[in-house]
């Protein structure tokens, strides 16, 4: 036994002793460093993936089970194709339509990342309601996945919240209108309802605060919450299993 | 009968020699190719978007800028954009004018006009130019660019009109 370790152990040697310095520096910035060479020694990324990739599914597992999972997808398409459109984009009522528009017509591919952006708010809106209806009919929110649950119904509020602020952007009439209304509507809380509206406008009409104000709601407030809710959903998921068979 | 068996064994023997492709193999080739046809496609797209049309076009673009003689009164400088590079017209008496790249040759601040003492003037590493651009002092190790001026009429052409 000892001795089997031993020549392993010059066998490592011999190979460190023949890689040339660049090659170690390659291997070190490169891909192939973090999943092979010096990095993957110190922090055994390709044992990490290769326990997270073979991580075995139980056999009841279906299509309804990946709606959770297509979410995500979504998300970071929507992360990516927003971060995308920042490079255009300017928020203010006199050029955000402006910016909308040159996105859409003149940018190379700017009618794509613009659509993907918007076709995945959507369809990132519905896979999160299926995905939520699956785990209320399966009963897969009850202990020990309750604290799933609460977080799961924190992100699909803020899921909406990102609907909703993400309308107002390009500054045309149905998402001015559409904010008139969506604005008022706290405005029938008692008591408090006229000052809830002043708040979310920043004044008494929607103008260049309230812009201003979803805008920073958009890719600052809710992306940085957002993440802190997906880390905890995602932990739960991975600490506790797949919930069923049923 | 034996005929038979022969052929076969060759046949084998063949299979046995000839590089043997997997189908897992064969179709780890095709998901690979496929997924590099997408992200290639994909990333290109993404590095196309971030190039804002006109992005290198002004740079070609030789054409000429005119100024109206109005807007350039005698002891005045205007800055102007010339074949994308943003340039400086200084107007030193009623038919004198001067064109220059404002881009200084140190580190690439916009150079001023100061009137009082007749020269351009860096505000980054103070390099200071003359009229036609020749390095007076500083940092600077090349003199600005000129280009050629022409009066028509009521306007200044810059440029080969």
């Amino acid at each position: 036994m000892i001795d089997l370790e031993k020549k392993e152990d010059e066998q490592q040697k011999q190979t460190v002793e023949q890689r040339s310095g660049l090659r170690e520096l390659f291997e070190l910035f490169s891909l192939t460093g973090f999943v092979y060479g010096p990095l993957d020694s110190r922090l055994n990324i390709r044992e990490a993936l290769e326990k997270n990739l073979k991580k075995p599914v139980p056999p009841h597992v279906n299509w309804l089970f990946c709606f959770g999972g297509i979410s995500l997808f979504l998300f970071t398409i929507q992360a990516v194709t927003g971060i995308l459109l920042l490079m255009y984009y300017r928020p203010t009522i006199a050029e955000a339509y402006k910016s909308v528009v040159y996105i859409t017509n003149s940018v190379p591919f700017g009618w794509l990342i613009r659509g993907l952006h918007h076709w995945g708010a959507n369809l990132m809106i519905v896979m999160v309601f299926l995905h939520m209806l699956r785990v209320f009919f399966y009963g897969a929110y009850k202990p020990p996945r309750d604290f799933n649950w609460v977080t799961g119904v924190m992100l699909l509020v803020l899921t909406l919240g990102f609907g909703f602020t993400g309308y107002l952007l390009p500054w045309n009439q149905i998402s001015y209108w559409a904010t008139t209304v969506g604005t008022e509507v706290p405005g029938a809380v008692p008591f408090i309802g006229t000052y809830l509206t002043a708040l979310i406008r920043g004044g008494q009409a929607i103008g260049q605060t309230t812009l201003t104000r979803f805008f920073a709601i958009h890719v600052v407030i809710l992306p940085l919450t957002i993440g802190f809710f997906l880390l905890g959903h995602f932990f739960m998921i991975r600490k506790q299993g797949i919930s069923g068979p049923f | 009968m034996s005929k038979v068996t022969e052929t076969v064994c060759e046949h084998q023997v063949e299979m046995e020699k000839a590089p043997k492709m997997r189908r897992r193999s064969f179709l780890n080739y095709c998901v690979g190719a496929t997924s590099l046809l997408f992200g290639g496609m994909s990333l290109y797209s993404v590095a196309k978007f971030l190039f804002p049309p006109g992005a290198f076009s002004a740079e070609a673009a030789g054409e000429a800028v005119t100024i109206p003689l109005v807007e350039l009164p005698v002891g005045s400088a205007k800055n102007v954009r010339y074949k994308g590079i943003a340039s400086i017209v200084i107007r030193t008496s009623e038919k004198n004018v001067h064109a220059l790249s404002a881009v200084c040759t140190h580190l690439g601040c916009i150079v001023k006009w100061d009137s009082s003492k007749q020269v351009l003037v860096c505000p980054c590493h103070a390099a200071i130019f003359d009229i036609n651009g020749n390095v007076v002092s500083g940092p600077a190790p090349r003199p600005l660019e000129s280009f050629p001026v022409q009066f028509a009429r009521d306007e200044i052409v810059i440029g080969e009109a």
